[in-house]
């Protein structure tokens, strides 16, 4: 294995999160930030968007790809974020405490916790059956994590629709420096011409930043979007319960044989499934703490997922629907313990100096139209440069809707009831068989014994997404049969929302429990 | 009743978690293990991309076709009909020559000698010759053999107008 290139593709890696960096400063609130990890993640998933942008922009240039032209651009927008970040913190006076009182700058703080032995070292006789199960599940986790870097790494690009939909057109634009020639030069149907390019565009840049085309170290993006997923989990739940409690429920996601295989199978279910996940998280705690950041971040994920796969469109306007009428909808500031007190003052006055006479409404829905704009605009335009068709081949089936319709719905509702109860279907045929092992049947009977607590305001856009991608993925495994084939695939995109739904009823019930034992002198 | 069920269900659910969980490490290190096992010998070397060559090792007869055929000339690849593996995998492999399919099933020579020269491609794999495409070179005048990956398969020919 070729060390320079590992070398240089850990420089991309770190050169993406850094481009990523300054948004998430802005965006992400103290609270959520204060965790290193999941500022580096979010980080991390928002350069990907920028990699993806500025090969779209070199593209509609009809620039050809080199490496120092990217990075051009990246040093560009990373500067622009700082730039913004430093006149936000001037803007709004950010006061000197702030920065002092912020753990995330506190360099003590800085080390990680969950590294931090000498804590568990200290506490060992206090509590030390808790740290033993907290060090032991951390030890598992990683354990996980380096089985899907070891899984990934072992083989080149070897899955089918990885190769014939999303590594061919990376390898072809890095051979051919732009992307026109794969389109006009061939006529390669199979490779799905008119899918999206994010993943791809994503490879090529690592391609390109290795120097070398080489289809093992490329790999590398999958494992990153399963540790960034299970970094997103942990933070999400760590917000609301036990150190313990969100370690043991990230543990168990990262064990389910599905979110395993595709740690390593190159496709882009996972990354989708990650950015619905982001995107839907950021949008519900919107609506809980109307905070404005934090639709904003959920607007930068949603607009990525048009970029991901094709019906990523269907999703963002969804999303889009459902923020506009949750905007029109909702109420005056109202904030919560969410936010900290820093937060608290910057909105203050932004609100009160800057904003005072403008409808924020009306601003917040400009911006989010303008993020979405800004991604999937250019997208559109190289569609119809290429003269792309809108819908995929896998469509062509789709005949006769009605009579097709009629005749299938019944067998995908059966078809997805089996995926449910057996993980019936596996078109991946990876080494876990894409199973969801007994989640599905644990998800849907803890919503139904607690509707109380599942079928609330809060969890209304969690909601709305599993019921949508629910009815869009049977009506079209109704339409096209051939989808059906493939629904395990399909619900991996909202089993991380669904599976978070559930963990959080489960830990209500389970942190009172771990409280008292906590507290317990017997241990 | 509904009380009791429901503090029944989370300490089981719990349960079923743990063992599913534990059951996924197992056949996880027992994956890891088998995987190691039956690469050790190219990781040892370095050769990852060795470590998968296509479904029955077919990539090595790409790799083969890789060095034969210069990087920009196109390429028709003849096989008895449609499948869905060969055609994806070797203009994957092949890439950046322009790859085309002609199909050989139930058609006669003259038919698939028009088609080839129809196309422009300046090379010709044939995987497997059946009757009407052995030594084509000898009916042909104007193809001319290159190599072949093995006795009786994996031809390469190259083209001449």
């Amino acid at each position: 294995m070729n060390l320079f290139a590992i070398l240089r593709l850990f420089l991309a890696l770190i050169i993406i999160t850094i481009t990523g960096l300054p948004f998430t400063l802005i965006l992400l609130p103290l609270k959520l930030k204060q965790g290193l990890l999941f500022t580096g993640t979010i980080s991390f998933v928002i350069g990907v968007g920028n990699i993806s942008l500025v090969i779209m922009l070199m593209s509609l240039l009809e620039f050809s790809f080199s490496l120092k032209t990217i990075l051009f651009s990246q040093t560009i927008i990373c500067l622009i974020g700082f730039l913004i970040l430093i006149y936000k913190k001037r803007y709004s006076k950010l006061p000197e405490k702030m920065l002092k009182n912020n753990k995330f700058f506190k360099k003590k703080k800085l080390r990680l916790k969950i590294l931090n032995y000498k804590n568990y070292f200290k506490a060992f006789n206090k509590q030390k059956i808790f740290k033993i199960i907290e060090i032991t599940l951390i030890i598992l986790i990683l354990f996980q994590v380096l089985a899907s870097i070891f899984i990934a790494l072992i083989f080149p690009v070897r899955f089918w629709d990885a190769i014939t939909c999303w590594s061919f057109k990376a390898k072809a634009f890095f051979l051919d420096k732009a992307i026109y020639d794969f389109y006009s030069k061939h006529s390669y149907e199979f490779s799905h011409p008119s899918y999206p390019l994010l993943l791809p565009f994503l490879q090529t840049y690592l391609y390109l930043s290795m120097g070398i085309l080489n289809e093992n170290l490329v790999k590398i993006i999958f494992p990153i979007f399963y540790i960034s997923l299970l970094i997103a989990i942990y933070s999400f739940l760590r917000l609301k319960y036990l150190k313990i409690v969100s370690l043991f429920f990230t543990f168990v996601l990262s064990t389910v044989p599905i979110i395993c295989d595709h740690a390593y199978i190159e496709y882009t279910n996972l990354p989708f499934a990650f950015y619905l996940f982001l995107s839907v998280m950021f949008m519900a705690l919107w609506m809980k703490y109307n905070e404005n950041r934090l639709i904003i971040l959920s607007a930068i994920f949603t607009s990525q997922l048009p970029l991901l796969r094709s019906e990523g469109i269907i999703f963002s306007a969804f999303i889009l629907i459902m923020f506009i009428f949750l905007l029109l909808k909702s109420k005056e500031y109202d904030k919560k313990s969410f936010l900290s007190k820093e937060d608290i003052k910057i909105n203050h006055y932004h609100k009160h100096h800057k904003y005072k006479k403008c409808n924020e409404k009306a601003n917040l829905l400009l911006l989010t139209l303008v993020i979405f704009l800004i991604f999937i605009t250019p997208w559109l335009i190289i569609k119809f440069k290429l003269d792309l068709k809108i819908i995929s081949i896998d469509w062509i089936g789709f005949q006769n809707s009605i009579t097709f319709f009629k005749e299938n719905f019944m067998n995908s509702i059966i078809g997805l009831l089996n995926e449910f109860l057996f993980s019936k279907y596996d078109s991946t045929n990876s080494f876990f068989k894409s199973s969801y092992s007994i989640y599905w049947i644990i998800i849907i009977f803890t919503f139904v014994i607690f509707p109380e607590k599942v079928f609330v305001k809060e969890n209304g856009v969690i909601l709305s997404i599993i019921i949508f991608s629910s009815i869009i993925y049977l009506m079209g495994s109704s339409l096209v049969p051939d989808f059906l084939t493939s629904i395990e695939r399909y619900l991996l995109h909202i089993f991380p929302i669904s599976f978070l739904l559930a963990v959080s009823i489960l830990s209500e019930k389970l942190q009172p429990f771990m409280k008292r034992l906590n507290k317990s002198k017997c241990l | 009743m509904l009380i009791k069920l429901k503090t029944f269900l989370i300490p089981f659910f719990l349960i079923l978690i743990i063992i599913s969980s534990f059951n996924q490490l197992k056949n996880e290190v027992s994956t890891i293990i088998f995987l190691w096992k039956s690469n050790s010998e190219q990781i040892r070397k370095g050769n990852f991309d060795k470590t998968y060559a296509g479904f029955e090792n077919f990539d090595y007869f790409l790799w083969w076709c890789d060095k034969k055929i210069p990087n920009s000339k196109n390429v028709a690849i003849l096989y008895p009909r449609e499948t869905y593996y060969i055609y994806p995998r070797t203009s994957y492999v092949l890439y950046p020559r322009d790859v085309i399919t002609i199909k050989t099933e139930r058609r006669n020579l003259d038919e698939i000698y028009k088609e080839i020269t129809d196309s422009s491609v300046e090379y010709l794999i044939i995987l497997k010759p059946s009757d009407n495409l052995k030594k084509m070179e000898v009916i042909f005048k104007n193809l001319k053999l290159v190599g072949s990956y093995k006795e009786k398969a994996g031809f390469i020919y190259e083209v001449f107008n």
